[in-house]
């Protein structure tokens, strides 16, 4: 159950095959991302994203989402994603997400999203 | 002068629309949750949100672009195997030292259906880590 004040974290270090294996999922082979900036592969916001907990739920169906890249992180850079749960309404939540790195916000977002049934697809 | 910014679609200008198009499979989806650090067998049913958006990022990499912010709406979830094609329309174009900035629309399509609509800036590297 995704209640309001519900708070889930996790915690990766982006290497850089995650990096060039999340190119080849996306498409997305900036040469940033691939050449990297001075010497150290950036990783895709994408990518930053892609371990926050409630996105990566097949029962959780995003609506929207506004968010705000503060700095780069870079490969070998460990990163946490928090997300916490502000609002529910029924199916429909609001949450907030934010990524730090060692010492500060590299991303900080808001997004809605609608829970469905996890067996078919059903507002929950 | 008309200010433009190379991209892998040649040099582009506020007005050019870029577009691209995918469609991923039960096995892309799986490898994108190990990926994320949620590794599942399960059969998808949608596409994780991250993927309906990943072929806007594909554009976003073909100008060398560093989201600064973006801003999506999402109509309705989109079904594994559907053909999503993402339009990344250039609305400003601000040069300046290193980096142009650069504000856009953005859809992803299932046909004619517009399912994500939204609109980011941030900038575009022209020094170093750039495309040229």
């Amino acid at each position: 159950m995704i209640g309001a004040g519900a708070a889930l974290s996790a915690r990766r270090t982006v290497s850089d095959d995650d990096i060039a294996a999340c190119a080849r999922l996306t498409g997305d082979f900036g040469a940033h991302h691939i050449g990297g900036v001075a010497g150290r592969k950036v990783a895709q916001g994408l990518l930053t994203l892609s371990g926050t907990p409630l996105l990566a739920d097949d029962g959780v169906h995003v609506t929207g989402m506004d968010l705000r890249f503060l700095a780069p992180v870079f490969a070998g850079d460990e990163i946490t994603t928090s997300v916490t749960v502000d609002t529910r309404d029924g199916a429909d939540i609001t949450f907030t997400v934010v990524v730090t790195n060692a010492t500060a916000e590299v991303l900080r977002g808001t997004g809605t999203a609608r829970v469905l049934d996890q067996s078919n697809g059903h507002v929950a | 002068m008309v200010t433009t910014i190379p991209s892998a679609h040649g040099e582009v200008a506020v007005g050019d629309v870029l577009r691209t198009s995918r469609t991923y499979t039960v096995d892309e989806v799986r490898e994108f949750r190990g990926l994320s650090g949620y590794p599942d067998n399960s059969e998808p049913r949608y596409l994780p949100y991250l993927l309906v958006v990943a072929p806007l990022t594909e554009l976003g990499g073909d100008i060398d672009y560093l989201s600064g912010r973006m801003t999506w709406a999402v109509t309705r979830p989109v079904a594994v195997g559907e053909e999503i094609t993402a339009e990344l329309e250039i609305t400003r174009l601000e040069p300046g030292p290193g980096v142009t900035k650069i504000a856009f629309d953005a859809r992803i399509r299932c046909g004619d259906e517009v399912v994500v609509s939204g609109t980011s800036k941030g900038v575009v590297l022209v020094g170093e880590g750039a495309r040229r």
